[in-house]
């Protein structure tokens, strides 16, 4: 080894330890959060995401991760507002960052700014969709509809298994008086569903109104094929009201890394979704209501299997970027061996160390969202609602269902069960709450 | 001499370098003139609101309902319906269109959000605290001739992926008011705002 290299080693050594630490590991605050929610403290989740320390590379995963737990926990306005900063740091980052990805050449994707999925991107809207209903917002869920089929239209391949957010905005727009949009995204759904009777059912009225008859004789035909009659309870006859339930159940699935060795000293990490078994399974749901079990015909959309269509369809992408780094890493192994070859050995091991799958990703999300639509009596009901295998049930002592009007009811699966997602203050600072006073 | 004079100037320069660099890190504030023409981006902003305003207010100020009429007519302001992709509070459109048309006497307006706040003042009054003779008479409210409302619309469309420095993205805005008869229901007058901008944004970025 020669005197220059040697006074070279502490100086490259610390730069690639720098590089290691600051290029990999999650902020913990993040992984923090997520274990609250999942014990049943949505408080302090959101607490340690306001509070903790979260690096900028993953402040995307910060703002989803809060804005699902205020969702979940029925902090709507505080759930409205990260999504919103969620969906324009989304914007903020569709650009290439040039410095950014000069780093992410030497370390990995996990050093970069995380963009997002384009699935993801979709269910930030949806989540926005689902936070102006429980508020009764038709027109600010509307808002967020539109917006959702931006992201369809951009990313169509990618997305087009999330046959619940099409129906679901579809629906908002329908009720908001557009039936012409809600027509032409119930089309789309009911093509994407393969032809699901359930999609059929609602979107009917929508291609009557908006004057589609050949959309009209499509669901018709696809109605003919629901023996026991229950889609078509979806329409309210006159004096009726409905209730449109939206169930979140489950639990979306984890990218993981996979390694490709292209040499001994020399890998290619890249994530993928593993094929789950519980991901084929429809989480089924039951509804009783006033005692008698309620025929449904539920609209479902797996949220793993959309997730890695979207991976999948940045496939080329992540590929292109890992020869890169190969090319990259390689190039410099060669140089530095040059000058030592000791030093050679260790900036390849290094290297490959270094070497990680971006495995980010928003991981409260539930595995399933179902929707359901029924017409209903008006006047006070006890509605049972029950999902999967396990018996979680929720039971709705007072559903009110209005003349004329939806209802609308949203479930989320959390640790104690199935919960009714209704809005709620954040809880006071501990400063000023009011403390006991001792006499 | 030559060497004072060089260390005098790379001090100046050090000075100048570092006043350069606070004022650029120091948060200012200015004065807008909101009568102007101020985007930032592509999104709805208070120059369209003020352009919109601007021109349906002298539409509907020289529609011949509203100029024909002997008397100034009496609307209800049933609200612009917001179908855009953007949260946007269309009540600040009515608001301002109301007060243009109120300042200038072409129309009157009887205000629907204060409706129960009139129900519920009636009935204090009628309640026994307030003294007969300083009671409101009931039944004496005027009713309203025509109803406003409209819809405002967004269309945005991003340019399709291809190779290129700069991604560009369009959006348009249109704005339509109807007035409609309350005792006939026909619709009397319509008129409609388009705006339309373009937002362009370099895709490489340091």
């Amino acid at each position: 080894m020669t005197g220059t290299s040697m006074r070279r080693w502490p100086g490259i050594a610390l730069a690639l330890i720098a590089l290691i630490a600051g290029g990999c590991a999650t902020s913990g605050a993040i992984v923090q959060a997520r274990g609250d929610f999942r014990a049943g403290d949505p408080d302090a989740a959101l607490a340690v995401l306001a509070t903790g320390r979260i690096a900028e590379r993953d402040r995307l995963v910060a703002l989803m991760e809060g804005g699902f737990i205020a969702h979940a926990s029925g902090r709507i306005h505080d759930s409205i507002r990260l999504l919103r900063d969620a969906a324009r740091l989304v914007d903020e980052l569709d650009a290439v960052f040039v410095g950014e990805q000069g780093g992410a050449l030497l370390v990995s994707d996990r050093a970069t700014r995380y963009r997002g999925e384009y699935a993801e991107r979709l269910w930030i809207r949806t989540v926005q969709m689902l936070n102006h209903l429980v508020l009764g917002d038709w027109e600010g869920a509307s808002v967020e509809a539109r917006q959702a089929i931006e992201v369809f239209d951009r990313y169509a391949e990618a997305l087009q298994a999330d046959v619940f957010t099409r129906t679901l905005l579809a629906r908002v727009l329908h009720a908001v008086g557009e039936p012409g949009a809600a027509a032409i995204e119930y089309a789309l759904a009911f093509e994407q569903s393969g032809g699901q009777v359930g999609v059929a059912a609602l979107a009917r009225s929508a291609a009557r109104e908006a004057g589609r008859p050949d959309d009209v004789v499509r669901y018709d035909k696809a109605l003919e094929r629901d023996a026991r009659g229950v889609a078509r309870q979806v329409q309210a006859r006159t004096g009726d009201g409905s209730l449109l339930l939206i169930v979140a159940s489950g639990q979306v699935p984890r990218k993981r890394a996979g390694n490709l060795f292209i040499a001994p000293d020399a890998r290619i990490s890249f994530p993928y979704y593993p094929n789950f078994p519980d991901m084929a399974i429809i989480d089924g749901i039951r509804l009783v209501l006033d005692g008698e079990p309620l025929p449904i015909d539920p609209i479902g959309t797996r949220l793993g299997q959309v997730a890695e269509a979207s991976l999948a369809a940045r496939a080329r992408q992540v590929v292109t970027r890992q020869t890169l780094r190969v090319v990259a890493k390689q190039g410099l192994g060669v140089a530095a061996s040059r000058e030592d070859p000791a030093l050679g050995l260790l900036v390849n091991a290094l290297f490959f160390l270094l070497e990680e799958a971006d495995t980010r990703s928003w991981r409260t999300l539930p595995g399933q969202w179902t929707l359901i639509e029924r017409a209903l009596p008006t006047g006070r009901h006890r509605l049972e609602v029950s999902a999967g295998s396990s018996g979680r049930r929720v039971v709705i002592e007072d559903l009110r269902i209005d003349a004329g009007a939806t209802s609308v009811l949203v479930l989320a699966d959390g640790p104690e069960g199935l919960q009714r997602i209704t809005p709620r203050a954040a809880p006071a600072p501990a400063a000023t709450r009011v403390s006991e006073v001792s006499p | 001499m030559t060497d004072h004079r060089t260390g005098a100037v790379q001090r100046l320069a050090v000075v100048a370098l570092l006043a350069l660099s606070l004022a650029g890190c120091a948060a200012t504030t200015r004065q807008l003139d909101t009568e102007g023409t101020t985007n930032y981006d592509d999104t709805y902003g208070f120059s369209d609101k003020n352009e919109i305003v601007d021109v349906l207010t002298e539409s509907l100020a020289a529609s011949r309902p509203v100029a024909s009429a002997s008397a100034a007519p009496i609307a209800v302001i049933y609200g612009v319906a917001n179908r855009t992709s953007e949260h946007i509070d269309t009540s600040g459109i009515t608001d301002d269109i109301r007060n243009a048309l109120l300042r200038s006497g072409d129309l009157r307006f009887v205000s629907r959000p204060q409706r129960d706040n009139l129900t519920l003042e009636a009935d204090y009054q009628y309640a026994g605290f307030v003294a007969p003779e300083q009671r409101v008479a009931e039944g004496r409210q005027v009713g309203a001739d025509y109803i406003v409302s409209g819809t405002l619309r967004s269309i945005s469309k991003r340019q399709p992926s291809q190779w290129r420095l700069n991604k560009k993205r369009y959006t348009y805005y249109s704005m339509t008011l109807e007035l409609t008869d309350l005792e006939s229901g026909e619709l009397v007058w319509a008129d409609s705002v388009e705006l339309a901008r373009e937002l362009s944004q370099p895709i490489l970025r340091w």
